[in-house]
């Protein structure tokens, strides 16, 4: 098994055709696992990247048939550690279904799961989500903004290690229990560490 | 919608796989498949991990399913069958979840492919597969073998609660765990966790996982659910999402435990259930209370769905109360309306519950229906009308007003609906009005049981003045609810019995195993054999069958006694018989299994009724009890085990091994009573005796063991008025008689190929020269023009 100190599990949500998939596979770059998207509604990809000295492993989870949800409730990414909601910046309505996603999201304003808001496809000419419209909407519903593109490898690297770094500082703040990689004994107790615990460590 | 299952279904099945297990150099394969055409390359590319999810070895034949979720989140069903005897594993993917009839299909393929003539097996292929689907309810038959042989199915009715023992994904699951742990899983599912089940056999597995997210309707599992999953994919226990993951033991090995993380895990195998949260006390203690108590009385039947059922009508049943009617538009739900408006102990966890994935999908779901004109139609509204009677009508009366202005108006929408209407829906419409009788008056009976004195007229109020609104039997909610099972309308058993016994013309159903030999299906009985190329082994089956009885009869009579295994009442209760493994281990040390190769049956308990008419068949049978003299005489409820005492077979099912498993009815108590067959037995043609065969028959009807049957062959007495709660079946179905008589001579044949005798039977053949062996295993050469995979 790798050796890494943090493993950290993001969820994709969004309407189909924003680009979910692409995205994850650009950042990933062939490193991940055979899909079984196609087969068991859920796919999922692996790349482990560092963060000052330490390696970080990100999987990176894309269900499929999201869009029969209306919105995305806590449930759904209650283990999660961070969650990435991508729109279409070409495609109005992949925007306007935001806050149907969101809906139940801010009612958990609470929720300690890192909020990220994608506007992908950059590279497309079609824009029709100016940039601050975007942004002013991550504003407001206290969410990172970045604006990707998959095809073009835009922002992708950028994303993702975002996130690995914002993690490892929460990590780090709320002084979660990390364990030295040898110590078993401690590591059994990682699977008890309630759902909210922002990381769990593993060998 | 929220339904995971296809809607206009073409095909009965899409594609039929053989599947060649791995080796130590090679990952499974499929070496053949049909039809060619089929070319989902990703699904292709998984039938072989889940045909083998892990090496295994087989001494039983198993069937179990797996199911592939599409990018849609909808669902393929994978049935498969894996024969000691075969080298390969059969697999049969379809968009429809009818668990028997693929089983039974897979049986039938199974025997084609030992089959002489090549062709037979395409012949049986082409000709299901280009079959059109019957409608619910109705026979799904096609003919093969060149005419000589039927294949046939029955397709699940609408409103039909998964039944015990008809339904085997929840007689699996309820002989597996008791109904406690039912509840664990049930609670948790509502919190809508990380849900592991596993086990040693794959079939107890899938049936089990299937089982549970049957037990939720009205709800669907939204999430990632996986009845079996392979080894090659033991990583995605790591998801974060709800999952609902049944887990072969031998794969759960592999897995880190400390990596999943925060995970419900139930062995089904040791009934345990390990879990980091509280579920059940965190539901309303008061639905905890009532659930309890209504799974302690009634097992049998739907009467576990029922009780899973009513809990979610107490939980969710008042949805009804926050929806709003305004003329033009919509109806819609009101969340806070919701809240309110329930019993404040119920409140917290109704507020939770706004926010399950399943609850949504379960409010979308209904606005569906009525927007559509469905109005409340479905087996959960009918048990809120029982729950509060009060809330139905004065909300029936607001829908039918609603929905006049909104056909007055002329709105588009209704009519849209109607139009975009599928086919399935419209012909299922069809079918009630062109008398569909059956539906009609099932519906109306299930809702005159309930309501008990009521008069089926008085609920034709409101809304249910129009035919249109009969149509929910194709709402995804009524297809959904339809996997739980392809075999006769919920407690059938006695029900069939009624009907048979009306139609003094048929059959006996145990008849095919008389020495007459008469057939057990009637394509069997119709057809002479004489120019028949191969040999469906039916008949030969049940001389197979006769062998195993003439060495029971041939037996000392401590060796011969049938005896209950124990009383169903004190089943769940009694915990340290509960766990399937003991099953075994007492069988191991009763004194009966010191026999080898006996056929006995296993003594694990009292009931005397059952076991005088199990010790002393020819004086029950020959000389059996009065008939009833008029069941309407007797008090309500009373009936099914009224007729004078006398113990009788209800059902049957199979024990955790394969085993079949009988239900015997006696006054007070049901008892389970469990056949072993031998291993193999010599071949003998004694035909005496052989009312005994009865006791074989896992059949279910009542008409079995009528005395009137046996004696005269008249029948002048209808059962259906010994059983006060079917009362409603007097009218409208003669019709059905004759199906429901074959489907009954359909279900031996079924009984015993799905226990290989079949195949035990061709085994022997081989074995002993001067018969023609018409199992020939050197199939996997013999089909060059089917479709390879190298």
């Amino acid at each position: 098994m790798d050796d890494y100190k943090f493993l950290f599990k993001v969820v994709l949500v969004g309407n189909a055709g924003v680009g979910k998939t692409c995205l994850v596979r650009r950042f990933t770059q062939g490193l991940f696992p055979p899909g079984q998207g196609a087969t068991i509604g859920v796919d999922f990809m692996i790349k482990t990247v560092e963060v000052g000295n330490e390696k970080v492993k990100l999987q990176i989870w894309d269900t499929a048939g999201q869009e029969r949800f209306r919105s995305i409730t806590q449930s759904y990414y209650r283990s999660a550690h961070a969650l990435i909601l991508v729109y279409d910046i070409s495609s109005q309505p992949t925007f306007d279904c935001l806050p149907d996603w969101l809906r139940e999201i801010e009612e958990y304003a609470s929720n300690k799961v890192l909020r990220i808001l994608v506007g992908n496809k950059i590279d497309r000419e079609d824009r029709e989500i100016p940039a601050d419209v975007g942004e002013e909407f991550a504003e407001r519903h206290n969410m990172y903004y970045l604006e990707t593109s998959a095809k073009e490898s835009d922002n992708v690297e950028k994303l993702f290690m975002q996130i690995a770094e914002d993690l490892m500082k929460q990590a780090r703040t709320r002084d979660l229990p990390r364990y030295d990689s040898n110590n078993q004994t401690l590591d059994g107790k990682t699977s008890t560490i309630s759902d909210s615990s922002c990381c769990s460590r593993l060998q | 919608m929220g339904s995971r299952i296809r809607e206009n279904v073409k095909h009965f099945f899409e594609c039929f796989c053989e599947v060649v297990p791995p080796t130590d150099q090679s990952e499974p394969w499929i070496i053949q498949q049909f039809p060619d055409n089929y070319k989902d390359h990703e699904v292709l590319k998984s039938v072989p991990k889940f045909a083998y999810p892990y090496k295994f070895t087989n001494d039983v034949i198993q069937h179990y399913s797996f199911v592939l979720t599409d990018v849609e989140g909808k669902w393929t069903f994978g049935f498969c069958r894996h024969d000691p005897k075969s080298e390969t594993a059969i697999v049969v993917l379809s968009y429809l979840p009818w668990h028997q009839g693929f089983y039974k299909f897979l049986d039938t393929t199974a025997v084609l492919m030992h089959s002489s003539r090549t062709e037979d097996l395409r012949e049986f292929l082409t000709a299901v597969y280009n079959t059109k689907i019957a409608e619910p309810g109705r026979v799904f038959s096609v003919c093969f073998n060149r005419g000589e042989s039927l294949f046939s199915v029955d397709i699940p009715r609408p409103f039909q609660l998964p039944s015990i023992p008809e339904n085997r994904n929840l007689t699996e699951y309820f002989n597996a765990v008791d109904t406690h742990t039912m509840s664990l899983i049930f609670a948790s599912m509502l919190f809508e966790r990380r849900i592991i089940f596993t086990s040693k056999k794959l079939k107890r597995l899938s049936a089990c996982v299937q089982s549970a997210n049957d037990i939720i309707y009205p709800m669907i599992w939204q999430h990632i659910f996986i009845p079996v999953l392979p080894m090659s994919l033991v990583d995605y226990l790591l998801a974060p999402m709800p999952f609902l993951i049944g887990v072969p033991e031998e794969v759960f090995k592999q897995v880190k435990r400390s990596e999943i993380g925060d995970v419900v895990i139930l062995d089904t195998d040791a009934n345990t259930v390990e879990t980091p949260f509280d579920d059940l006390s965190s539901l309303p203690q008061e639905v905890v209370a009532s659930l309890k108590k209504q799974l302690r009385n009634k097992q049998l039947g739907d009467g576990v769905s029922r009780a899973f059922l009513r809990a979610l009508v107490q939980l969710i049943g008042g949805y009804r109360d926050a929806l709003k009617f305004q003329p033009g538009q919509k109806v819609s739900f009101d969340p806070e309306r919701f809240i309110e408006t329930r019993p404040l102990s119920l409140q917290p966890f109704l507020r939770e519950m706004l926010h399950l994935q399943i609850f949504q999908q379960f409010i979308e779901e209904r606005l569906m229906m009525l927007n559509t004109g469905q109005g409340f139609s479905d087996e959960f509204e009918f048990e809120i009308e029982g729950y509060s009677a009060k809330s139905g009508s004065k909300l029936k009366q607001q829908y039918k007003e609603w929905t006049t202005t909104m056909k007055k108006e002329g709105t588009a929408f209704f009519k849209s609906v109607k139009d975009k209407a599928n086919p399935a829906m419209k012909s299922a419409v069809k079918t009630v009005k062109d008398g569909g009788k059956g539906v009609k008056s099932a519906y109306k009976g299930l809702r005159s049981k309930l309501k008990d004195n009521q008069a089926p007229n008085q609920l034709e109020n409101g809304l249910d003045g129009g035919e249109k609104h009969r149509s929910a039997p194709n709402s995804p909610t009524g297809k959904r609810r339809t996997i739980a099972g392809l075999s006769a309308p919920v407690a059938t058993y006695r029900k069939d019995a009624a009907l048979a016994l009306k139609n003094s013309a048929m059959q006996r159903s145990y008849s095919p195993l008389s020495p007459s030999s008469q057939p057990m299906s009637p394509d069997v009985m119709e057809s002479p054999r004489s120019n028949s190329p191969i040999e469906i082994p039916q008949i030969d089956l049940m001389n197979e069958m006769e062998d195993l009885l003439q060495l029971r009869l041939d037996s000392p009579p401590v060796d011969r006694s049938l005896k209950p295994v124990r009383s169903l009442e004190n089943f769940k209760n009694t915990s340290p018989l509960n766990s399937p493994d003991r099953w075994s281990k007492t069988r191991a040390s009763a004194p009966v299994a010191s026999s080898p190769n006996r056929f006995f049956l296993q003594n694990l308990g009292h009931s005397q009724e059952t076991q005088n008419l199990l010790q002393s068949p020819d004086d029950v049978f020959l000389s059996p009890p009065s008939v009833p003299p008029r069941a309407r005489d007797r008090e309500p409820g009373g009936g099914l085990f009224g007729g004078g005492g006398a113990p009788f077979v209800v059902g049957g099912g199979h024990s955790e091994n394969g085993d079949p498993l009988f239900f015997v009815a006696n006054r007070h108590s049901v008892d389970i009573v469990k056949l072993s067959p031998p291993t193999h037995s010599p071949r003998r043609k004694q035909y005496q005796e052989s009312e005994d065969l009865i006791r074989l028959d896992s059949s279910s009807d009542i008409d079995d063991f009528d005395p009137l049957k046996s004696k005269s062959g008249e029948r002048k007495v209808p059962l259906t008025i010994s059983n006060p709660l079917y009362t409603y079946e007097n009218g409208g179905i003669s019709n059905q008689s004759v199906q429901q008589q074959q489907q009954q001579q359909r279900n031996d044949q079924d009984l015993l190929q799905e226990y290989g005798l079949t195949f035990n039977f061709s085994a022997n053949l081989q074995n002993r020269s001067g018969f023609e062996a018409f199992g020939s295993h050197g199939k996997v050469n013999a089909k060059s023009q089917w479709t390879k995979f190298e």
